[in-house]
C-alpha cells in the first residue's frame, strides 16, 4: 500500500528518531514528499559517540553522521538544516519555522530534549553542557586544556564524561545533589556497584552536594564553590543534570503535553491527541512513560513513520513495545541496563549482574561486564513482550 | 560480493544489526555480535549495509 505522490510528510527534529521515522515511512510505502527539519547546521547525526568517542579524540572529529549522503539520497528526503520549529497549527496543518511556514499531511514530532542548565551558571565561561555535537566539541577542547574538572551530576552522562576525563589523565570530582546517585535509574545495590567503578578509577564523588558558585577567569573556570563550604580548583565544569523535552513550541497547538514532564502524550501507536500527528524519541510520553534511550528513540521513530504512512493509506498500524535497553561505558567497563530496574526485588549476584524481580519473575537487570547474561535476559523479556 | 568484518571488542550487543538482517547477524549467548555469513552477495548488499550503518558503536564494516 502506498500514499499518493502529492502527500507531504514533515518530520520535525533531525536526530535518530526523526531519521528512523523517515526510514520507517519509506519502508511502509510512503510515496509522497518527505521533509526533515533540524535546528542544528549538521546532517542527522548520532548522539552516543558525543560523550564517548568525540571526547576521546585527539583532534576535533567529524560529525558522527547517522547515514551517508548516498543513503539519504535513496530515501528521497529533503533535509532543512538550521531551521527551528516555532509553532504548530494542527487545524491548518502548518508548522511555523524560522524559515517560514511548512504545511503537512502527516507530521512527526521528534524534537528531542534540551540539556537542563542551572540559571546562575548559564553563560559563565568554562561551564558546559553536553547534548549536541557543538557542545561535545567544546567539552573536548576544554578537556584538552584542563588538569582538573568538576562534573555536576552522577548519572549516565556525567559518568561518561568523568570516564573520558580520567582517560585523559584529568583529575575529576563529581558533585551530585542526591544522597544516592542513580536512584531514579537503578536500585541501590546496582548504584553502589556502579559508583565503585568511579572510586576505583580515582574519581572523587561528593553526594548530597551542589555547586553554589563558579569563579571564572578570561580563559575558563578557576574555582568552584560547593554547598558544603568547600572550594575546588577546576579548569572546567560540565553539567550532566538531565534534559527536558523540547516542546515549548507546541504550547497552544492542540497537541496535548504531559503536565509533569512536558513530553508529548501519545498512545502505544505513537499517535498524539491531534489528527495526523505522531511523536517519537525523547519527547514521546508513551502511555505515560518517556524512555529517553537510544534504542527506544530509534524504534519509536520507525513505528511513528510506519504508522504515519499506514494511516494515510488506510492501512494497518504498528505498536511500540520494545524492552528498555541502554548501554554505557565507564572507565573501560561495559555497562548495560535492561527492562525494569527500579522494582522492589533487587538481587545482587555479585559477578557484575544485578537482577530485578516482580512477583518472582525477572523483569530487568543491570550488568557490569556481563553481556552474556544481559543478552539472554533481554531476549527472554522481548519474547514475553511480543508473544 | 562483499565481506563483513565485526569488532567484538566494541560491540555492545545492542542488536540493531540482527533486527535488520538476521540472516547475517545474531547477538550470541555471550551477548556480542556473531556474523552468520561472512560473504554478502550483491543482491543483499543494500540491506546488509543499512544494518551495518545503523550500529551506534561502529562495530561493523563492509569490505569490498
Amino acid at each position: 500500500m502506498s500514499t499518493p505522490h502529492d502527500r507531504h510528510l514533515l518530520v520535525v527534529g533531525a536526530g535518530l528518531a526523526g531519521l528512523r521515522a523517515v526510514e520507517g515511512a519509506r519502508a511502509a510505502g510512503w510515496a509522497g514528499r518527505i521533509t526533515i527539519v533540524g535546528d542544528e547546521p549538521h546532517a542527522p547525526y548520532d548522539r552516543p559517540p558525543l560523550s564517548k568517542a568525540v571526547l576521546a579524540a585527539d583532534e576535533p572529529p567529524p560529525v558522527p553522521a547517522l547515514r551517508s549522503e548516498e543513503v539519504l539520497e535513496t530515501l528521497q528526503v529533503r533535509h532543512l538544516p538550521g531551521v527551528r520549529a516555532e509553532a504548530l497549527d494542527t487545524e491548518r496543518r502548518m508548522v511555523t519555522t524560522t524559515s517560514g511556514e511548512l504545511g503537512y499531511d502527516a507530521l512527526i514530532i521528534a524534537t528531542g530534549s534540551a540539556a537542563t542548565t542551572v540559571p546562575e551558571l548559564s553563560g559563565v565561561r568554562g561551564v558546559h553542557v553536553l547534548r549536541r555535537y557543538d557542545d561535545a566539541l567544546a567539552v573536548r577542547e576544554a578537556m584538552a586544556r584542563s588538569r582538573e574538572v568538576v562534573i555536576v551530576g552522577a548519572g549516565f552522562i556525567g559518568s561518561e564524561i568523568a570516564s573520558a576525563a580520567r582517560a585523559r589523565g584529568i583529575g575529576v570530582t563529581i558533585v551530585e545533589a542526591s544522597e544516592r546517585p542513580l536512584e531514579r535509574a537503578v536500585g541501590p545495590a546496582a548504584a553502589v556497584r556502579l559508583m565503585q567503578l568511579h572510586a576505583d578509577a580515582g574519581v572523587r564523588l561528593l553526594t548530597a552536594t551542589t555547586v553554589s558558585g563558579v569563579r571564572s577567569t578570561d580563559v575558563g573556570v578557576d574555582k568552584v564553590e560547593l554547598s558544603t563550604g568547600e572550594t575546588l580548583a577546576a579548569d572546567a565544569v560540565v553539567l550532566g543534570i538531565g534534559a527536558r523535552p523540547a516542546t515549548a513550541w507546541l504550547r497552544d497547538s492542540g497537541v496535548e503535553l504531559d503536565a509533569r514532564s512536558g513530553g508529548v502524550l501519545c498512545d502505544s501507536r505513537l499517535a498524539t491527541s491531534a489528527p495526523g500527528v505522531w511523536a517519537a524519541g525523547d519527547i514521546a510520553c508513551v502511555d505515560g512513560v518517556r524512555s529517553e534511550h537510544w534504542t527506544a528513540a530509534g524504534e519509536q521513530g520507525r513505528v511513528a513513520g510506519a504508522n504515519a504512512a499506514g494511516a494515510d493509506a488506510g492501512g494497518a498500524t504498528e505498536v511500540f513495545a520494545a524492552v528498555p535497553f541502554a548501554w554505557s561505558s565507564w572507565h573501560g567497563h561495559r555497562i548495560q541496563v535492561v527492562g525494569e530496574t527500579t522494582a522492589a526485588g533487587e538481587e545482587d549476584h555479585g559477578d557484575g549482574f544485578v537482577l530485578y524481580r516482580r512477583r518472582g519473575a525477572a523483569v530487568g537487570a543491570v550488568g557490569i561486564n556481563s553481556p552474556g547474561p544481559m543478552a539472554r535476559l533481554r531476549r527472554a523479556l522481548t519474547a514475553q513482550t511480543n508473544p | 560480493m562483499s565481506a563483513i568484518e565485526a569488532d567484538k571488542t566494541v560491540c555492545e550487543g545492542i542488536g540493531m544489526c540482527e533486527a535488520q538482517a538476521d540472516d547475517y547477524f545474531q547477538v550470541g549467548d555471550d551477548g556480542l555480535v556473531e556474523v552468520l555469513a561472512d560473504e554478502v552477495p550483491d543482491p543483499d548488499r543494500g540491506y546488509v549495509k543499512a544494518a551495518i550503518d545503523s550500529c551506534p558503536v561502529s562495530a561493523l564494516r563492509l569490505l569490498g
